[in-house]
């Protein structure tokens, strides 16, 4: 009953304890909110890098259907070439496949151009991996264009796979 | 003693005290001003994102529209040895008829042949298409005979445009892919 008679006394310092716990549980709650659109404008970042990755991705398995058409209107076996199942790099100019030796892809500032030779090194390494399936006649390419980089402190990959066929039967290289 | 502070109390409650009205109107400020300020960056970073979303997702539409089309396209202008860089490319599609692309005022334009060459945007107006060109290898021989199937490398830098949220117009994503013809004629 002392507590009774004083409870009228304190009101004044328990609505401060009240508005401070409001206050407490709100900023809570808009930092988590503040703290939700950093992390997605974090992550948009990510977002166009994938959209850059698959892209090069993709400029991979096209080059090497360019080779391999090239090689047919050529007259030459249809997989000269890459005969040879292993890891190979390839650029938007290339006109045989060169040994996979790590190199990250440039970008020309001048015109945007992703490429091995002029430019500023980007995050980005693609490996075309090849594969010669044969069954017993070599008339299938297994290829694999991997691009991985390195982006706000996450290690990201796209893997394009594609599979070419002798369709025409021109006889594979030896 | 607790009679004491009654009566000291009971004499007082006839109103806040100024330190009181300035304790409380002082909080009361301060915790408006947080929240606006934490709204209004919110908003802003949500129109942020929104307009960085754009971009990608006009810009990843507009390559893929143009590499399907040039995927089974014919007619692709002739190179040397290396590839010629363009400011455009026109070429025909599968239809037969004359297509063109090109960028200009930050917008992708494409023409065709059969709507009498009428340019239509294939991006919207909250995109800037800052640069696009092709690099068109397309090697022939002394007999003007092809001897690679046309190879098409596109080349897009695209940003958030004038109109889009402010301060993010520096920010620029380059873009590239390549396309192999199909067609080889």
């Amino acid at each position: 009953m002392i507590q009774d008679s004083r409870s009228k006394i304190q009101e004044g310092g328990q609505l401060l304890i009240e508005a401070a716990v409001a206050i407490s549980i709100f900023t809570v709650g808009v930092l988590g909110m503040v703290n939700l659109l950093n992390r997605s404008l974090g992550l948009n970042v990510v977002v166009t890098s994938q959209y850059i990755g698959s892209n090069l991705a993709m400029e991979g398995v096209e080059i090497v259907k360019n080779l391999i058409d090239s090689n047919i209107m050529g007259g030459r076996p249809w997989n000269e070439g890459m005969a040879n199942t292993g890891e190979y790099e390839v650029e938007y100019n290339t006109m045989s496949l060169t040994a996979y030796s790590a190199r990250k892809i440039k970008i020309d500032s001048a015109t945007g151009l992703y490429n091995y030779s002029t430019g500023k090194d980007t995050n980005f390494t693609r490996k075309i991996q090849i594969q010669n399936i044969c069954n017993p006649d070599c008339d299938e390419i297994k290829v694999n264009s991997i691009v991985s980089w390195k982006i706000k402190g996450g290690s990201h990959e796209i893997n394009a796979e594609d599979h070419f066929f002798n369709w025409r039967k021109i006889n594979p290289a030896p | 003693m607790i009679i004491n502070q009654k009566i000291k109390n009971n004499s007082h409650r006839n109103g806040f005290t100024l330190i009181e009205l300035l304790v409380a109107m002082s909080l009361f400020i301060i915790i408006i001003t947080i929240a606006v300020g934490s709204f209004i960056s919110a908003m802003r970073t949500q129109r942020i994102l929104v307009a960085l979303m754009a971009v990608n997702d006009n810009a990843s539409l507009a390559i893929e529209q143009m590499a399907r089309e040039i995927r089974v396209g014919t007619g692709f202008p002739v190179s040397g040895a290396n590839c010629s860089t363009l400011n455009n490319l026109t070429f025909t599609n599968y239809l037969g008829d004359q297509i063109r692309y090109w960028a200009q005022n930050g917008s992708l334009l494409k023409s065709e042949s059969s709507n009498n060459n009428v340019p239509v945007p294939i991006t919207a107006s909250n995109v800037n298409i800052k640069r696009m060109n092709f690099c068109v290898l397309n090697r022939v021989d002394a007999n003007n005979i092809p001897i690679i199937p046309a190879r098409v490398t596109i080349l897009l830098e695209v940003a958030v445009s004038s109109t889009g949220a402010v301060g993010l117009q520096g920010v620029a994503t380059d873009l590239q892919t390549t396309i192999s013809a199909r067609n080889s004629e």
